[in-house]
């Protein structure tokens, strides 16, 4: 079980601004979460190839990748929360009051 | 024009329009007032622009005119709202994307727009398509047409209610686990859900990468063909999509030939989905009945012995997107 400093770690990092009743609850379902994973570790997979993709796919230089026509940056900015006109506005994530982790 | 909209396939909306009975428009516009009517009660819609719908069914009126005809031109149908669709609010069932008017379109989309589908509106989904009841939505509950005191299954419940209600002639949805499949189950429609790489996820809001998959709710199996035709096949924006060639899956879909077509057809499932736990009217009324490891031959005996492994590397490897 995920101690209640462990969840409030989680969501500062998340920067969720949790109660500590919402911290409670979390920290219960959190710990399902751990505890699919480790249902999963203690399957035998000795020998077994891993599976990234069912696909057989594989990564290729894309002849055909070139530029066409970008969106009008009105378009592009259409839905920014906040613009001046020409950019993203967003609040500052590096400085002060940054957490420690 | 009295419509029977509830059962209005695909191919029956088309003979219409092909034989001049009706307009796309005036379809159209039955579809919106139904809508209109029920939606507030059903919830399966979340944005519904009838302005829109009106000037694409205009549209394929005149390529009608035009002479065209192709199995979706004028053809209404309601899209979930994970698909990213240009000018048309797509909140993925989550607030956080209440204002989100896209620029863009994903694949799926541009195809049946290009081919002349009308799109009604976005339905109802749980929030970024994470649940199996569309219970979790941001914006309410979807409820079962055939019981408004059920759930429509999810997370494509806003889909296969309004096929079920007759609110559209089809649907697309999305399958990352179960999310075609179980609600078209519960509203009593088809659901097709595609293989992995089948459709392009180009404009879908990403649940599970490695897994989603944009699929069909439809009255039928021949119409869940007519659009999967249009959607399916290779695209240079996504490159999980699979570059087959992509079959003739309305003339794969052939009428029943006889009035029993599933007679001497043995269905198997695996001994593992009998757990402990499962209503007794479910196990009565299907499943115990197709209990295929009691009574045939050996193959059939061997079952999925890390079933029970499911539930866990499924909702983990949900997350790996």
């Amino acid at each position: 079980m995920l101690t209640a400093a462990e969840v409030e770690r989680i969501a500062r990092l998340a920067r969720l601004d949790l109660t500590d009743d919402e911290a409670k609850r979390y920290a219960v379902q959190l710990s399902a979460v751990l505890d699919y994973a480790a249902e999963l570790e203690r399957v035998d997979v000795e020998g077994i190839p891993p599976t990234a993709s069912v696909l057989p796919i594989r990564s290729v230089m894309r002849a055909g990748d070139a530029p066409g026509a970008p969106l009008p940056r009105a378009s592009v900015l259409a839905n920014a929360p906040s613009s001046d006109g020409a950019s993203f506005e967003v609040p500052a994530t590096l400085g002060d009051g940054e957490p420690a982790d | 024009m009295v419509f029977d909209l509830p059962a209005l396939t695909v191919r029956a909306a088309r003979a219409g329009l092909r034989s001049g009975a009706f307009t796309s428009v005036a379809l159209t516009r039955a579809f919106l007032d139904r809508i209109s009517t029920l939606n507030p009660r059903l919830n399966a819609f979340l944005t519904v622009d009838a302005e829109a719908a009106l000037a694409q069914a205009a549209a394929a009126d005149a390529r009608m005119a035009a002479g065209e005809d192709t199995p979706m031109l004028g053809v209404p149908i309601a899209l979930k709202d994970v698909l990213v669709t240009r000018g048309l609010r797509t909140t993925a069932g989550s607030r956080i994307l209440e204002n989100y008017v896209p620029v863009w379109e994903g694949t799926a989309v541009a195809r049946l727009r290009a081919a002349g589908a009308v799109f009604l509106g976005k339905t109802n989904t749980d929030e970024f398509a994470m649940g199996s009841s569309t219970e979790n939505s941001g914006y309410g509950v979807t409820r079962n047409p055939w019981d408004e005191s059920r759930v429509p299954g999810g997370s494509s419940g806003g889909s296969a209610a309004a096929v079920a209600a007759g609110l559209c002639c089809a649907a697309l949805g999305t399958d990352t686990g179960g999310s075609v499949r179980q609600p078209a189950a519960y509203c009593g429609v088809t659901g097709l859900k595609n293989s992995y790489g089948r459709v392009s996820r180009y404009g879908l809001v990403a649940y599970g990468s490695s897994l989603d998959s944009i699929g069909v709710l439809a009255h039928d199996a021949w119409d869940a063909a007519i659009v999967n035709g249009v959607i399916a096949g290779w695209d240079a924006q996504d490159s999980t999509s699979m570059n087959l060639d992509v079959p003739d899956y309305v003339s794969a879909t052939a009428a029943p030939s006889s009035a029993r077509p599933l007679a001497g057809v043995r269905i198997g499932a695996p001994r593992e989905y009998f757990i402990s736990g499962i209503q007794p009217e479910v196990e009565r009324g299907g499943a115990g009945r197709h209990r295929p490891t009691r009574s045939v031959g050996r193959d059939h005996r061997r079952g999925q012995p890390a079933q029970h492994r499911a539930r866990a590397a499924g909702l983990l490897s949900h997350r790996d997107g």
